[in-house]
């Protein structure tokens, strides 16, 4: 067995307001390990790390790093003794290159001289090592989520990091952007790291990690070898109670069309081409996936319809009105609704308060005026009724939504989006990084409101969720379509369509062309 | 300690903090510099609130101060931070003198109203500008508006020497516009005049405007997250362009009142009206919320009077309770999530514990004034730190949680 790296026991953190977030934790990392903390939401992962990574301080417990008692009281300190914790958000200076993000922080002081050169070289060889991505001299705010994640855990590398704590960095990402992670983390732990991998992911977790501790409403429960495990058995550690119930897919009512796309074209930046030609149509009471890699042209097609962006050929129709000039405001005024999810979250503003940013539909409707005056009272009981329906955790709605947690948050955006009665959804990964049994309930409310009637294009945010909810599917590869499948069957017949290895005649995509 | 928290919040403490400071800058002053010292303290301090007369100028003085004030409140709300209307009130000050001093012949009914008229548009014209640069050609608003204003000083200066110039007058300063041309007094006891009404009127309407109507939210919507307005369908241009003009429209009828009363000489030659200037610091001083505006105002004009009177009399600089305000202000926003008391508090104790009994410590000092200050960092940072977990952005002035990349 190799060298410990980290051992902490007995951890304690009371926040001032008698909250106590961790009451007993513990947790010991090797050298070279990949570790994994594993825990639902609120279960005190992120507190946790904090503490570890000298965000915040403790209030018991030891702390020994490579056998020698240390008590970092600040993310620097951390980081001299070589505890680097990555933030869930970019680290990265956004307007520096790659090259100079990896420097940033190497001089001793700032007036020192900096061997560039030496440096460079050494920054070059590495990028080459782990054979990343991104090139020396691209900007890190050109980079995907994924290489400036791994520009990060590079620099931490290049700036001998012992342990690297990652808090949830792959609830963004496709599959195939957590695989190449995943390598990456693999090829430094084989370097002598140590890696703390925080996750509610069950999968993630016995995919990448050697060991795995679970922590559960603020201590850690247990240590178990990956090896041992399997899903399910690590899944009922996780969670004591109400494990979120299946989702029941059933037969839809497909009703007259309400969307219709005809060869909608659109472009990415100047020159190239997200989407070619792209036809289809929704019909009310279905819900359309549309399935492929991340670059296929998927959130460029949703954000068209949405109006955030213009198309350069096409149409769009939301029952035969033409809105594929038309803004935000205008697309929205035919009910057309959308839940595009991003890392960035653009749909809440933190500074509002979480009424404020439910009921945008609302304070602009007279219906919820008096006397030209906003109606406080009615908007308060309309914000109480969607928190309480859709689960949403706060204390009040007067609240600024900060506070929310990742899962509500994004229990928020589908309140707002799916309160107003759409004739059409369209959803963008509207489950994107949220816990199982958050996903578990939009997916639930999803088919509700297809039930309803309301025709939805689903971008699924991953295959179980396609599997689950998605009527029919079309699959688009780089920009256009290579499949129309009227009913979901398994994924193994899709993989040569989203590779675009195979490709439908126009007959049987023009099946998707109802009128 | 919390319970003092919860009855008086951490953001009135701050406020509270920031003005005794102000106040001290101007008494240290006084007790240094001035020969009689508890004359001085009285002319300075007392004299504003003296009399009914004294008030009811103290009142006036602050008047033009809450329009722009209000303008501002409104245009930080949005998180635009233009600085139009400095440049909508000097603009709107020259050309009411102008047109009032012109037009001299014409009777009242008629000069009054149309100068009002004027003044809006003229304030709304000027802000008009930055904002359409920076709703069509993104220009940084903060940066085009100010060279707006330093435009618009140059181009008064140059009417007010070439055309409004009254050589008796003994400074540079225009005609003095005629008192018939005034504004009516409404309460003659206190010498009040109808720009009074029009501010509380303007006070009134904003809040209700921000607070309880549907612009009022998209203005804040916007300020927030530019992005979360776009996606929800709000017009992010209009939003913008409509704060733009209504607060260019406030700070232009300050500059009227200010004309048609107060001050009814244009006298500003090359140097921005303070007036402007203080209600700027009002409006950060009151949190940008509209119902405490008149308040901060007050106070700023109280200073301010104090200083008048007192140069009057000594020959005292005026500029000392404006440096004291700018001081106050800076000090408010470097005391940003700062929990004074506690602060203060944890300080205390320490100090008990530690050295020598600092019990009789000198209030006044300058010293001790930035020793708590460095000393309380530790108990407040990780105060704040707590606060982040649970509760972060109180109310975040520049920064934003969540950004368009």
């Amino acid at each position: 067995m190799s060298q410990e790296c980290l051992r902490v026991e007995h951890i304690q953190k009371a926040y001032t307001e008698g909250f106590v977030a961790i009451k007993d934790a513990s947790l010991t990392v090797r050298q070279g390990e990949i570790h994994g903390l594993l825990g639902e939401n609120g279960a005190g992962k992120s507190t946790f790390v904090k503490i570890l990574s000298g965000l915040l301080g403790r209030d018991g417990g030891t702390f020994t790093l490579c056998g020698v008692p240390a008590s970092p009281s600040s993310q620097e300190e951390a980081a001299r003794l070589g505890i680097i914790k990555l933030q869930k958000r970019s680290g990265l200076v956004p307007s520096l290159t790659v090259e100079e993000n990896i420097l940033l922080g190497r001089q001793k002081n700032s007036l020192a001289p900096l061997d560039r050169a030496q440096m460079r070289r050494e920054i070059g060889a590495l990028l080459e090592e782990f054979a990343m991505d991104p090139a020396p001299q691209d900007l890190a705010k050109n980079l995907t989520a994924e290489d400036a994640l791994e520009t990060e855990l590079l620099k931490a590398y290049y700036a001998g990091a012992k342990l690297v704590i990652l808090d949830e960095p792959a609830s963004y990402f496709t599959i195939a952007q957590t695989e190449e992670l995943f390598a990456l983390l693999r090829k430094l732990a084989a370097k002598g790291i140590a890696i703390l991998y925080v996750s509610n992911q069950v999968r993630e977790m016995l995919e990448l990690c050697e060991n795995i501790t679970v922590m559960e409403g603020g201590v850690t429960t247990g240590e178990y070898a990956a090896a041992d495990m399997t899903l399910r058995r690590l899944q009922n550690r996780m969670v004591r109670e109400n494990k979120p119930e299946k989702v029941r897919w059933t037969r839809p009512q497909r009703g007259e069309t309400v969307l219709k796309v005809r060869d909608l074209s659109i472009f990415r930046g100047e020159a190239h081409q997200a989407v070619q030609k792209v036809s289809f149509s929704v019909r009310a009471g279905e819900i359309l996936a549309i399935i492929g890699k991340p670059d296929s042209g998927a959130r460029e097609l949703c954000e068209v319809i949405a109006g955030l962006t213009p198309a350069v050929a096409g149409r769009v129709t939301v029952f035969d009105d033409d809105i594929t000039a038309d803004s935000v405001r205008g697309a929205r005024e035919l009910g057309v609704s959308f839940l595009l999810s991003s890392p960035q979250r653009i749909g809440v503003a933190p500074s509002l308060s979480i009424q404020e940013n439910l009921l945008p539909y609302q304070y602009t409707n007279p219906a919820y005026r008096n006397h030209g005056l906003l109606d406080q009272e009615k908007l308060r009981q309309e914000a109480q009724r969607l928190v309480q329906e859709y689960d949403i955790r706060c204390a009040s709605v007067e609240e600024n939504a900060s506070v929310l947690s990742t899962s509500s948050a994004q229990k928020l955006l589908a309140a707002r989006e799916f309160s107003n009665e759409p004739v059409l959804l369209v959803a963008y990964q509207p489950t994107f990084g949220t816990s199982e049994e958050t996903a578990a309930f939009l997916e639930k409310k999803l088919l509700e409101l297809r039930d309803e009637g309301t025709a939805i294009l689903l971008v699924p945010t991953d295959l179980d969720e396609f599997a689950a909810i998605a009527d029919s599917a079309l699959v688009l590869y780089q920009g256009s379509i290579t499949a129309y499948l009227p009913k979901v069957t398994g994924k193994e017949e899709l993989d040569p369509y989203i590779s675009g290895e195979r490709r439908m005649t126009q007959e049987e995509l023009e099946a998707v062309c109802f009128e | 300690m919390n319970k003092i928290n919860e009855k008086f919040p951490p953001s009135a403490q701050r406020k509270l903090t920031a003005g005794l400071v102000g106040i001290l800058v101007c008494l240290l002053t006084i007790l240094l510099f001035e020969e009689k010292r508890g004359e001085s303290l009285r002319t300075f301090f007392l004299m504003p609130l003296g009399s009914l007369q004294e008030l009811g100028e103290l009142v006036a003085y602050a008047t033009p101060m809450v329009f722009v004030a209000l303008a501002t409140a409104l245009v930080f709300q949005c998180r635009r931070y233009s600085l139009s209307m400095i440049g909508s009130f000097m603009l709107s000050a020259c050309l009411t003198t102008g047109f009032l001093l012109l037009g001299n012949e014409q009777p009242a009914w008629y000069l009054v109203p149309s100068a009002l008229v004027i003044s809006i548009l003229a304030g709304a014209g000027a802000a008009a500008i930055p904002a359409a640069l920076s709703i069509r050609r993104r220009v940084n608003i903060t940066i085009s508006s100010l060279i707006l204003d330093f435009l618009i000083l140059q181009l008064t200066s140059f009417i007010l020497s070439n055309y409004m110039w009254d050589p008796a007058a003994g400074q540079s300063a225009s005609f003095e516009i005629p008192e018939r041309l005034w504004l009516p007094e409404i309460l003659p006891a206190l010498g009040l005049r109808f720009g009074f009404l029009l501010a509380a009127a303007a006070v009134v309407l904003l809040y209700l405007l921000l607070y309880r109507g549907r612009l009022g939210y998209e203005i804040r919507a916007v300020g927030a997250s530019e992005s979360m307005a776009g996606y929800v369908g709000l017009s992010y241009g209009k939003t913008v362009m409509a704060v733009q003009l209504l607060a260019g429209a406030l700070a232009g009828l300050g500059g009227a009142v200010e004309m048609m009363g107060v001050q009814p000489r244009y006298i500003w030659d090359g140097s921005f009206p303070t007036v402007a200037l203080l209600g700027i610091l009002a409006a950060v001083v009151a949190g940008y919320r509209p119902l405490w505006i008149p308040l901060s105002c007050l106070f700023f004009g109280y200073l301010w009077r104090g200083g008048v009177l007192l140069n009057e009399s000594t020959g005292f600089p005026v500029e000392v309770p404006l440096f004291a305000a700018a001081v106050m202000v800076l000090l408010l926003l470097a005391m940003r999530d700062l929990d004074v008391f506690r602060a203060a508090a944890g300080l205390f104790q320490k100090k008990q514990a530690g050295d020598a009994p600092a019990q009789g410590m000198p209030p006044a000092a300058t010293q001790p004034q930035t020793a708590p200050r460095r000393a309380a960092k530790r108990p407040a940072k990780a105060k704040q730190q707590k606060t982040d977990a649970k509760l972060p952005a109180d109310v975040p002035d520049g920064s934003e949680g969540v950004e368009e990349g």
